[in-house]
């Protein structure tokens, strides 16, 4: 069930990786002062012709061979349009793909951002080439992750070894909880 | 006014409790159910229990601020640690059930109607709204 924003970018990053998309960043953007909450995944796998692109919302379009319906972008736009927010997707054939999707900050039914480290890590899982940078601002702090620099790092040691994959979710965790100040910094929202 | 016995309540509706047991738990007038948290503020009465899919911490805030009785998370679903332990700091009795929605609102709608809290030809109907 998509009940977190990080099934949704899960869900949009791994189509990159079906584009074949040997590069993906994904930005976490929180700006409660402004009231936006805002994510967006670039990838430069094959891209889409605009026939494809007119289609992504469409429940009853799919790439997939022998499925009927496509329900992750449209599960992403129902999301979207229920807090009044905004996906943009952007697409060029043989550059890649961009999808921006804001939601309002405060909004009770905007789906809770949920746990970005095992969002990275599950994409990284059987996909240690993969060049994956992440990069969140909250409250105009940034911290930024990305592998090319933590591959350098490990001489040789594949980036989806167990161990590894461990370690960065921790450290991805930790990380996240001191930008924002300490753990449990998405606390009930109030009512936009 | 006749009232259900809690004790009814979590063995028709199969409940497991995720709150301190010295948690004195407020009577059930009514029911509402619902996984959208605007439509739940809006439309769901104070002293009703809540039974909703959803699990994340904004359940037990909404439930803190319509004044709801309990909170029913449905089909085998069971709230994370952050949700219990905010559940026990807002003093929000909190429960998972095997049941669905359907099933779980279907008996408490049973137990509710038969003490008389509910008038089955009257209640719940919602005035028609503009698309």
């Amino acid at each position: 069930m998509m009940e977190e924003l990080a099934h949704h970018i899960l869900d949009v990053a791994r189509n990159s990786l079906e584009a074949g998309a040997t590069r993906v960043e994904i930005t976490v953007e929180e700006d409660p002062a402004s009231d936006v909450m805002r994510f967006s995944v670039i990838d430069n796998g094959s891209g889409m012709p605009p026939h494809v692109l007119r289609q992504l919302t469409n429940p009853f379009f799919t790439t997939k061979t022998g499925k009927k319906v496509g329900l992750g972008l449209p599960f992403l736009q129902a999301a979207v349009e229920r807090c009044g927010g905004n996906l943009e997707i952007k697409s060029e054939v043989g550059r890649g793909t961009t999808v921006v999707a804001t939601f309002p900050y405060y909004c009770w039914d905007r789906p809770p951002l949920g746990d970005i480290p095992r969002t990275i890590v599950s994409l990284l899982v059987g996909n240690g080439h993969l060049d994956l940078r992440y990069r969140h601002i909250y409250n105009g702090h940034s911290y930024e992750l990305d592998t090319r620099e933590i591959r350098s790092r490990l001489k040789g040691i594949s980036l989806d070894t167990p161990e590894v994959l461990i370690w960065l979710r921790q450290y991805l965790t930790e990380s996240l909880s001191i930008l924002s100040g300490g753990g449990g910094y998405e606390i009930a929202r109030r009512a936009g | 006014m006749k009232l259900i016995d809690w004790r009814e309540i979590i063995a028709e509706l199969e409940l497991t409790a995720h709150y301190h047991n010295a948690l004195v738990l407020p009577p059930v007038y009514g029911a509402y159910c619902g996984d959208m948290m605007s439509d739940v503020l809006a439309r769901a009465r104070r002293g009703s229990l809540w039974i909703t899919i959803q699990r994340h911490r904004n359940v037990i805030a909404v439930a803190s601020l319509v004044g709801l009785s309990a909170v029913v998370i449905s089909g085998g679903r069971v709230p994370p640690p952050d949700t219990v332990a905010l559940a026990e700091k807002e003093g929000v009795p909190l429960f998972s059930t095997p049941l669905d929605s359907f099933h779980a609102a279907g008996r408490l709608y049973y137990l509710l109607t038969r003490v008389g809290l509910i008038n089955p030809t009257a209640d719940g109907v919602a005035k028609p709204q503009n698309t």
